[in-house]
């Protein structure tokens, strides 16, 4: 930790000797959000604008009595005065009351961005992470707390997450990091493992995808947006848990802002043992399963980013201008077969990606024009080791050896595959007039893939893996935003995407290359209407489609044969919804109605597997969440999701000889659950600036069949049964978040936990977190 | 500080409410446990099970039927297992292999409510399935697990424990260049039981010769394997143990799938191995490829010597992916004669990938299940006319399993 303090001394202190006292403060909405680029004033004449995360700082201040008024387009502005003495520091906190401003004809109210984003024509949920950074809580688990979102994980940190937005799921919903596929930054950064510290806020697209998301999502879509502050700061935490986890990052910023440049780092360590107490079976010596409880025995997961980026801002040539390098990746035990009951003890996935992007952003680069444009290269290596004999049992002994085949696979594996990726998002905007916006996205990326080895290469008789698999995807976008009203906004976007790959089938021992253009078109149409200064209301619809990927056109080379007539997969997207908006409440509804045609799916057979993509089904439901903050230190929370999805294959695409199933509820999919949580917060609990933080948080997931409901005994049949899930955790916070101490609980009834069937999710665990936030 | 520990006080007071709610939902559970009355488990009737669900979501139903003279039958009083699995049964029981590692070998019998409940298992960690087994008596039986176990389980069925194991190695080790070997099928005759060996390297065979193991269980070895290059890949059939049988002469038959459909050249057919012998009958050779007209699946005998086989109709589409129709037909075959006696009349072409069983009741009656694109279905041999007719069709899915508790 030296060597981090020495980081933060010298990126804070770094500069002239301080001489004179210190004020330092920050500016909250009434409902808790922090207000960037209020406008804070000392003595009416030493003025500045608040960062991002709505702190300001005087320095240098003489002994005196100083008056400071903030305020902010939207809200009442306060003022508060402050005592200085030599070499002293003071803290502030101001608490702006939101008000409704009349100019002329246009009511406008301040509103955070995230809240601006909520409230727009986009069928958007927005969650702003900042007050999470003290927490040791993953990705995942927070887009659990988003209504119409759930997340079903195999095990423990960093296993398989499948994230359902409004009943769609897999890859029907893309995930993005700051507009770009999150696929392409290779899997160490997935969703289920990005660390919350990195990120500013998440946005959940229910539906309709906006075209600066450039790919062919069918359901919706996350969109991570990172941290982009100009200002100095060093941020480092660590968090230690049970089972042996443990998560690091270290981020930091200088800019200097005479020459309106920045240099940064975005660095996480994770990892975890996952050795969390389960309980299974292990055959006794006359092969009858025996009922135990042991811990998970290799289930290990690390993943790392490094990540460097520097750039210029506010020149005339360029709003942002940055380059980025970036290491980062993963090591992964994988525990055990997708039921939990076939336990490995050997089999494992690593994965390193080195990257470097390129970034601008310019707007007004022609009249009424801005531009964004992101270029990446992407190099990533993957080695997937399957080469033990050993056949292990729960209590991690080796039962015994095989004479072939490997853990997971029949070949056994010692495959290496190395992939380098290019993808480039030009995105510009154009606004002719006042109450209109024209925006070009066009997203195009490349994948090529070769791969080795020598193992599965002995099995099949040839390395299928050193023939290259490539790929180019484009995604083109157009859409127009207008004001009609002050309360009537429009969103009409039109999509086209294209695929062209080529890869190679195996049909009967011989090597066929194949080739395949796939192209689609989308188009959706949004409307918001603001019925009144609280109450607004938005309509939606999109015809969404997904091209189908390289492994279900060409397969896998050994199990799933390639099938190069597969269609792209079809959804109408339709979303009716309202919001409240007051000082204390926050409500929004949104119902969905989704109807999917030629859904993808794996067809097994005795000997191989394809995909095909015949089904058909409907989503009906809705997502309600509704926030009430009745005191200052008191927030309430609860969410809702009901997402009733329908077979409407007809039946001799089922394998049904009736329609028995027709319009029968999915099964394997949860279908109502929502969340709850309440929050605590004291401020000025020890002293001035320093904060307490206590909540209470529940997940509820309702039982839901494995299989079809209408099949088999009721009484007898197999589900996921519900849950109720509750976290609890206390954060105390000292001068103005400089340094923070959270301690958490997760599952703190140690209940029995599942997301998929017979799979156990982690018991209690606790977690203390220790993070220092020093900024200048 | 006191000012501190008033505020964790306050909070402590806080979680300890929020304990105490969450406690309270649960005072009202009572002990509910019911008295456990032991019941004999029925031992007549039948156990069908078929498979349900609409695709991709589908599984196995297991149900008890006093008698088969229902016309129509579902699943609603079926217990649901976790999976596709064949059955079959034995003094009472019925043991199914569902798929999916570890291997899982289970017992099931039915209860006096007429549920069939779980009573015991036997369980291979590292093994994908019980691929085939064959029950000496009520005390010893033999199984074999695919997914590179090369063992023979020796079990008691009654018990449900293994006894012993008899290494297989020498029937691994024979093709050296097969990087899988599947045991298919076996029986047992003068204390020696034959199994079907297929070898078979990166999905293919490795050869166009049947094999066939022969394990003397005097001394719990392989004693030796036995191959014959007139047909190849011997690979069971379309439901469990279907592709060996014994006729009242002691003679055993051995239907293999032949290699044509799978760049080899051996037709289909059939191979003997005479009462008393360890090698397969030179003299002896079905061609069935030639004599019923394409790949023929698997081999079943009734009690009175008639014998079946399937038949493929588009050999092109024998795993029936590419055209979504049922490929199979029911054929009566002439072992004695090598000669096909024609398609079973009255049967429509039915999906071999969904089971294709022929099961001979207690009083000598033929059943034949059929899964079409428009029923599931079992039908039964009219003796007078020689067609075949409905028995019942099943609304609760295909019919993978028809077992006789008394048989």
């Amino acid at each position: 930790m030296v060597w981090v303090y020495i980081f933060s001394y010298v990126l804070v202190h770094g500069q002239d000797a301080k001489v004179g006292g210190t004020i330092r403060g920050t500016v909250k909405g009434s409902s808790g959000n922090t207000i960037e680029a209020a406008h804070v004033i000392v003595n009416d004449t030493l003025a500045t604008f608040t960062t991002e995360d709505g702190s300001f700082v005087f320095e240098d201040l003489m002994p005196g009595t100083y008056k400071l008024a903030a305020s902010f387009i939207g809200f009442k502005p306060g003022e508060q005065l402050a005592e200085i003495k030599s070499n002293s520091q003071v803290s502030l906190q101001f608490i702006l009351e939101e008000e409704a401003i009349t100019l002329t004809e246009v009511a406008v109210s301040g509103k955070s961005e995230a809240r601006a984003l909520s409230e727009s024509v986009a069928t958007v949920q927005v969650l702003e992470v900042k007050d999470l950074y003290t927490q040791s809580v993953n990705t995942s688990d927070i887009l659990k707390q988003i209504s119409g979102v759930n997340v079903r994980q195999s095990g423990g940190f960093g296993s398989n997450a499948e994230i359902y937005i409004n009943g769609m799921s897999g890859k029907q919903v893309k995930l993005f990091l700051d507009g770009i596929p999150l696929s392409y930054f290779g899997s160490g950064l997935g969703l289920n493992v990005l660390p919350i510290h990195i990120m500013k806020q998440i946005e959940v697209y229910k539906g309709v995808v906006p075209v600066h998301l450039g790919a062919d999502a069918l359901g919706g879509a996350i969109n991570v947006i990172p941290r982009k502050e100009y200002h100095n700061y060093l941020d480092a935490s660590y968090s230690i848990g049970s089972f042996n986890s443990h998560k690091g990052n270290l981020n930091g910023q200088f800019v200097n802002r005479k020459k309106q440049f920045f240099i940064g780092l975005n660095s996480f360590y994770n990892h975890s043992d996952n050795n969390y107490k389960v309980d299974i079976e292990i055959p006794n010596q006359f092969g009858n399963p025996e009922p135990a409880t042991v811990e998970r025995f290799h289930d290990q997961f690390s993943n790392y980013l490094i990540n460097v980026q520097a750039g210029l801002f506010e020149k005339s040539y360029a709003d942002r201008l940055t380059i980025s390098a970036r290491v980062s990746g993963l090591d992964d035990q994988l525990q055990h077969n997708a039921i939990m009951a076939q336990p490995y003890g050997e089999v494992s996935y690593r994965e390193s990606t080195r990257g470097a992007s390129l970034e601008y952003e310019k707007q007004d680069l022609l009249p009424h024009v801005d531009l964004k444009w992101y270029v990446g290269l992407n190099n990533t290596i993957g080695n997937f080791i399957d080469t033990t004999l050993n056949a292990y049992t729960w209590d991690g002994k080796v039962y015994r050896r095989r004479t072939d085949g490997g853990e997971i696979s029949a070949s056994r594996n010692l495959l290496e595959l190395e992939s380098d990726n290019t993808v480039s998002r030009l995105n510009i905007q154009y606004g002719p007039w006042n109450t209109g916006n024209f925006t070009l996205n066009v997203f195009s990326s490349g994948f090529n893939r070769v791969g080795h080895d020598p193992i599965a290469a002995e099995f099949y008789g040839q390395d299928y893996y050193t023939y290259p698999t490539k790929l180019s995807k484009h995604a083109v976008g157009a859409s127009y935003h207008h004001n009609f009203s002050a309360g009537l906004q429009s969103y009409t976007a039109l999509k086209y995407f294209a695929y062209d790959a080529s890869g190679y089938a195996i049909q009967n021992l011989e090597f066929q290359p194949n080739e395949q253009q796939v192209t689609n078109y989308g188009y959706s149409q949004s409307l918001r209407y603001q019925i009144n200064d609280h109450w607004l209301t938005k309509a939606s619809y999109e015809y969404a489609t997904r091209l189908p990927d390289e492994i279900e056109l060409f397969g896998d080379f050994t199990l799933i044969r390639p099938n190069p007539f597969l269609e792209p997969e079809q959804s109408h997207n339709i979303n009716i919804g309202g919001q409240l908006n007051t000082e204390k409440w926050y409500v929004d509804i949104n119902g969905f109605f989704r109807i999917s045609e030629n859904i993808n799916w794996v067809r097994t057979s005795q000997f191989f597997a394809q995909y095909q993509n015949l089904l058909k089904a409907s989503i009906r439901g809705f997502d309600m969440e509704a926030r009430y903050r009745p005191f200052h230190f008191l927030r309430l929370k609860i969410n809702a999701t009901l997402q009733d999805i329908r077979n409407r294959s007809p039946k001799n695409i089922t394998g049904s000889v009736d329609n028995r199933y027709f319009n029968a509820r999915l099964p394997n999919i949860p279908y109502l659950f929502g969340n709850a949580e309440v929050q605590y917060q004291k401020n000025d609990f020890l002293h001035s600036n320093s904060t307490l933080s206590a909540w209470w948080s529940a997940g509820y997931v309702h039982e839901f069949y494995l299989f079809w409901a209408v099949d088999g005994n009721r009484d007898l049949k197999n589900s996921i049964p519900s849950q109720f899930i509750q976290n609890l955790g206390i954060s105390y916070s000292d001068d103005g978040n400089r340094f923070s101490v959270t301690l958490e609980s997760f599952n703190v009834l140690d209940e029995k936990a599942f997301d998929n069937f017979n799979v156990q999710r982690p018991g209690r665990s606790f977690n203390l977190t220790l993070r220092t936030y020093l900024k200048k | 500080m006191k000012h501190l520990l008033m505020r964790l006080t306050y909070l402590g007071f806080l979680g300890s409410a929020i304990l105490l709610l969450n406690g309270c939902s649960k005072d009202d559970d009572g002990d509910m446990t019911p008295d456990v009355v032991e019941q004999e488990p029925i031992k007549t009737g039948y156990v069908i099970s078929t498979v349900g669900g609409a695709w991709p979501d589908q599984t196995t139903y297991l149900q008890w039927m006093e008698d088969i003279s229902a016309t129509t039958i579902d699943n609603s009083n079926g217990i649901e297992l976790t999976g596709s699995a064949s059955t079959t049964s034995y003094d009472g029981a019925i043991y199914a292999t569902p798929f999916g590692a570890p291997a899982n070998l289970v017992k099931y019998v039915v209860g006096s409510n007429s549920i069939p409940e779980e009573e015991e298992r036997i369980v291979v960690p590292g093994a994908n399935v019980f691929s085939t087994f064959y029950f000496k008596s009520a005390t010893e039986a033999y199984a074999t697990v695919s997914g590179g176990i090369s063992k023979l389980i020796i079990f008691n069925p009654t018990t449900m424990r293994i006894t012993d194991e008899i290494s297989l190695s020498a029937i691994t080790s024979r093709i050296p260049e097969a990087t899988r070997t599947y045991y298919l099928d076996m029986l047992e005759r003068d204390n020696k039981l034959f199994m079907g060996i297929h070898y078979e390297n990166n999905f293919v065979p490795v050869n166009d010769s049947s094999y066939v193991a022969i394990i003397d269980l005097n001394t719990n070895e392989v004693e030796k394997i036995v191959s014959d290059g007139r047909t190849g890949m011997i690979f069971g059939g379309q439901s469990k143990n279907a592709g060996m049988i014994i006729d009242e002469n002691g003679d055993i038959y051995v239907q293999a799938l032949g290699t044509t459909n799978a760049g080899g050249n051996a037709p289909s057919g059939i191979l003997r191995i005479k009462n008393g012998e360890t090698d397969f009958d030179s003299d002896y050779f079905f061609d069935m490829e030639s004599e019923v007209g394409s790949i023929c699946f698997g081999i079943y005998q009734t009690a009175s010597g008639r014998a079946f086989t399937a038949n493929v109709q588009d050999e092109s589409d024998f795993w029936e992916f590419l055209t979504g129709e049922p490929q199979f037909k029911y054929v009566e075959i002439d072992l004695e004669n090598r000669a096909s006696l024609g398609d079973v009349p009255g049967l429509p072409t039915t999906y071999g990938s969904r089971n294709m069983i022929i099961h001979e009741t207690p009083d000598q009656e033929i059943l034949f299940s059929i899964a079409t694109n428009d029923e599931n279905a079992v039908y039964q041999l009219d003796a007078s006319s020689g067609s075949a007719n409905k028995l019942f069709t099943s609304a609760g899915g295909y019919i993978s399993g028809i077992e006789d508790l008394e048989k």
